[in-house]
């Protein structure tokens, strides 16, 4: 442990050396004879550097920042070939990270149509739906039979309040089966072709612990198919076969690019997603950073996958495939092994020490969830993970499931001063004395502020105030000097980093209720926690976040300030340009 | 055609449940059983009986097979009952953490008849565990959920603490039958009720095929009757036999209906009664095979 944790060591400070030797060449040649490509200016840029957090100009060369600071000594780069980009007004800053999010369900939801409710789709009324669809099937001209699924679907969206029925569907699908996958993925629309398709008529009976809505007066199904009637049914679904999957990268990484993040988490990889991953990436269809977890529970199939000879038994893990870590291949990174205690708090499947106030989610009384995993299990895999110096990320949202998380890294033998940056993602439900056990063990919380506007108001009725408005909380972590990022586990809820910014600042419910007035934080902070902040999580800081010299030209161009921009409004600041070490990668059609 | 029945083996880690899946894949019982498990790795299989491995999917000789749960647990009983020939029974290794009452309801969407739910206990540990303030709950859970407990590793225990932890047990889950068991030795008739309804065939009488033997501490017995029954006095029977037995089965002749037959199976405190065709001719009477603890 010793031997690994001075190697490790050694490693860090050859990079660290090598990372300041290649700010010092750049700043020379700067000096010197560099002529840059690209140089910005003539709007705001925030360099998200406390010490000078506005300069004037940037000039970008081979994809790096090669100066940053005053017009006149920045404009010093440009030469005959120099391309001088005019802000007018926009704002630049550093290229968001994704601090977690699920990468892999980009080219899943692309085959599928989204019907959710505003803002995260465009879903207010059932015409919504249709019109939804229709455009779908005008643009993929669907041969009779096959499928058209849609995702989000959600009774409480629509304005008529009503489940839609086949008879909602079937005037304008008569051919093809159409699936509406309720917003809980446990449940689904289907038309009449879709009923036929999946073989359930007025004859099939209803599964105990299932759903089928019948129409009134007769036995057929109307539409809705929920819980045990669903999962068999949506468990047969055709896949889409890696080809199909493949050709949607394009399209899976312009979600991210278009809202102005080059940093893409895949944050709980399966073996499976692994090989399509590297697949991808051995192809050159990668143009932004993927950073990949795999999942704890896979790790052993995937050391055996890729290295057959060593036993994987009791989850270990070879020196070879420890190595693997932290490095970037063709733009895909294994940034780290992704634990899981508990589930949701939306859907009460969390783990808190406490019992929520409301019934469990099959109506039980005295309801604090439960773990996902026996601890004994987690303590085992955590400490394979620390000595082998490969970095935890671990998802838990209540605190008992944080509990579980601090045990675990404790009996590992973790501390502060190993800097290991221990990630507990969502840290929803933390209780005030986890802070202090984060500072102890150096572990770096991700929180989902958007939590409050998506799910405040649910939150304070399971919760009660006390908790629910301790929910993410940034500006205690804060007063702890504790380094958080702000993270919107897409496709949980939509990607969306100005929303993230905006409920890190008001915290606001759909109701209008300040979830946690005292954990509100400024602007700054909440574009750190998407920046700086996110680059130091995933040991990268040295390398992007900020827009200083040296560092990759990973940068967004903003239409509007957010450090100026009523708070109320940032959430719909647009993304003009995003570009990926110096390259555009995503450009707003002019109106 | 008949479904496979199915039983869930629940149990919190280290309890002993992958040792009895082990011997249910191996053990000469003449079944065909389809155990699906979380990891094929603790799965230990002589490489002899092993016939093909195909992914998720490991067939024996026997006739038995093994699916991994790793994409689901409809995909592995989509990948069980697509095979050709029909399984006996499936059974499913639940987690360690998991609600074995929740898991037996997923065999309903496929309509498969619940057998048994069975919880296997670490005699050393399972008290501890219980006490524990993360998975406490979750391992009464499991225990109050089972048909039949198998209190495993007694071996492991002096007498004394047994009986204590007997004790612990008849507190923390009342009124359920235990079996006491060393490296998960339980007879394959107390952990799967063979010859359900769906495959109760007229003209084979219902039997167990142990009876009592030294090396388990449990024994069979039958309660027969010549004249019939009424079918509140068979559920005041069942009633009352619930905590003493591990399973029970057999022909009824009902008081209400002479001339038809009906099936009993019981588990633990769990019992149904199905109609069974006619007898046959002069054929008619109550004969019931018990399998219980030893002086139960």
């Amino acid at each position: 442990m010793v031997n690994e944790l001075t190697r490790r060591q050694a490693v860090i400070l050859t990079a660290a050396a090598a990372a300041a030797s290649a700010v010092d060449i750049r700043h020379a040649s700067a000096e010197g004879s560099k002529v840059a490509e690209t140089i910005f200016h003539n709007g705001t840029i925030l360099t998200m550097v406390d010490a000078t957090p506005r300069v004037a100009a940037i000039a970008v060369g081979d994809g790096r920042i090669l100066a940053s600071g005053d017009e006149a000594s920045v404009m010093a780069l440009k030469g005959d070939t120099t391309t001088l980009v005019d802000l007018k007004g926009a704002t630049l800053l550093p290229s968001f990270i994704d601090a977690h999010g699920h990468f892999m369900n980009a080219p899943q939801i692309l085959g599928w149509v989204n019907v959710q409710g505003v803002p995260a789709g465009p879903v207010q009324a059932i015409p919504d739906v249709i019109a939804a669809l229709d455009a779908y099937k005008a643009k993929n001209s669907p041969k009779p039979g096959d499928w058209i699924i849609g995702y989000g679907y959600d009774m409480t969206n629509l304005a008529e309040g009503r489940d839609m029925t086949r008879g909602d569907l079937d005037p304008n699908f008569p051919d093809n089966p159409v699936m509406l996958i309720h917003s809980s993925n446990h449940g689904c629309v289907l038309n009449s072709a879709g009923f036929k398709a999946v073989g359930m008529d007025a004859s099939t009976k209803t599964p105990p612990g299932g759903l089928i809505l019948r129409e009134p007066g007769s036995n057929e199904p109307a539409g809705l198919i929920m819980e045990t009637a669903f999962l068999p049914i949506f468990a047969k679904m055709p896949q889409p076969s890696e080809n199909e999957m493949l050709a949607r990268l394009d399209a899976a990484q312009q979600i991210y690019a278009m809202k102005g993040v080059t940093t893409c988490q895949e944050g709980a990889t399966h073996v499976g997603d692994l090989d399509f991953l590297r697949k991808g990436a051995e192809k050159g269809l990668l143009y932004l950073d993927i950073v990949s977890l795999p999942l704890f529970v896979e790790v052993p199939k995937m050391v055996t996958e890729y290295f057959p000879s060593f036993s994987a038994a009791g989850g270990a893990v070879p020196l070879e495939a420890a190595s693997a870590f932290g490095i970037y291949k063709n733009r895909l990174k294994l940034g780290g092994i992704k634990f899981a205690c508990d589930g949701s708090p939306q859907g009460k499947t969390a783990f808190w020490s406490k019992p929520l106030l409301t019934p469990g989610p099959a109506g039980e009384a005295n309801w604090r969830g439960q773990p996902l995993f026996p601890p004994e299990l987690i303590n085992k895999a955590v400490a394979e993970a620390v000595s082998k110096n490969i970095p935890v990320f671990a998802h838990c949202n209540g605190d008992a499931a944080i509990d579980m998380m601090i045990d675990a890294l404790r009996l590992a033998g973790v501390k502060a001063e190993q800097d290991r940056r221990s990630v507990i993602v969502h840290s929803q439900f933390m209780r005030p004395d986890q802070l202090d056990a984060y500072v102890e063990l150096g572990i770096t919380p991700s929180y989902f502020t958007a939590h409050t506007f998506f799910w405040g108001d649910i939150h304070l009725e399971n919760l009660g105030q006390e908790r629910a408005f301790f929910l993410s909380p940034m500006k205690s972590a804060q007063s702890k000097a504790i380094r958080f990022s702000n993270h919107n586990d897409f496709s949980v809820t939509p990607l969306e980093p100005m929303r993230m910014v905006q409920t890190a600042m008001d915290r606001l419910s759909r109701k209008g209720v300040v979830i946690g007035p005292d954990e509100r934080v400024d602007v700054w902070t909440a574009l750190k926690a998407l920046t700086i902040e996110a680059a130091f999580q995933i040991r990268e800081e040295k390398e992007k976040g900020t827009l200083e010299p040296g560092k990759l030209a990973d940068l967004v161009i903003l239409a509007t300030d957010p450090t100026m921009a009523d708070v109320e409004k940032i959430s719909a600041i647009e993304v003009v340009e995003t570009f990926k070490e110096g390259k555009s990668v995503y450009k707003k059609k002019a109106a | 055609m008949s479904l496979p029945s199915f039983t869930v083996i629940g149990g919190y880690l280290g309890a002993g449940k992958t040792t009895l899946v082990n011997h249910l894949l191996t053990a000469a019982h003449g079944m065909r059983i389809a155990v699906l498990v979380n990891d094929f790795g603790e799965v230990n299989v002589d490489a002899a009986l092993i016939t093909s491995h195909d992914g998720d999917t490991l067939s024996l000789a026997n006739g038995c097979m093994c699916c991994s749960l790793t994409n689901g647990f409809a995909q592995a009983i989509n990948a069980v009952l697509s095979r050709k020939v029909q399984m006996d029974a499936i059974v499913i290794e639940a987690s360690g953490v998991a609600e074995p009452g929740r898991i037996a309801q997923y065999g309903q969407m496929y309509e498969l008849p619940l057998d048994g739910v069975i919880t296997v206990a670490d005699a050393e540990r399972v008290r501890e565990q219980a006490a524990n303030k993360y998975v406490g709950d979750v391992v009464l859970h499991q225990l109050v959920q089972a048909d039949i407990i198998l209190l495993n590793k007694s071996d492991c225990v002096a007498g004394e603490t047994l009986g204590d932890v007997r004790e612990w047990l008849a507190s923390a889950a009342p009124g359920i039958p235990v079996l006491e068991t060393v490296r998960s030795n339980a007879p394959l008739d107390i952990l799967i009720g063979r010859g359900g309804s769906q495959q109760a065939t007229p003209d084979v009488p219902l039997r167990f095929t142990t009876t009592t033997n030294h090396e388990f501490l449990h024994q069979t017995w039958v309660i027969r009757r010549n004249t019939p029954i009424k079918r509140a006095a068979i559920s005041r029977l069942a009633k009352r036999m619930g905590s003493r037995i591990f399973r029970a089965k057999g022909f009824i002749n009902l008081t209400e209906d002479p001339e038809r037959r009906y099936l009993l199976q019981q588990v633990g405190q769990r019992w149904v009664i199905e109609e069974a065709g006619l007898w046959v001719s002069g054929a008619a009477r109550t004969e019931i095979v018990c399998i219980g603890p030893r002086n139960g």
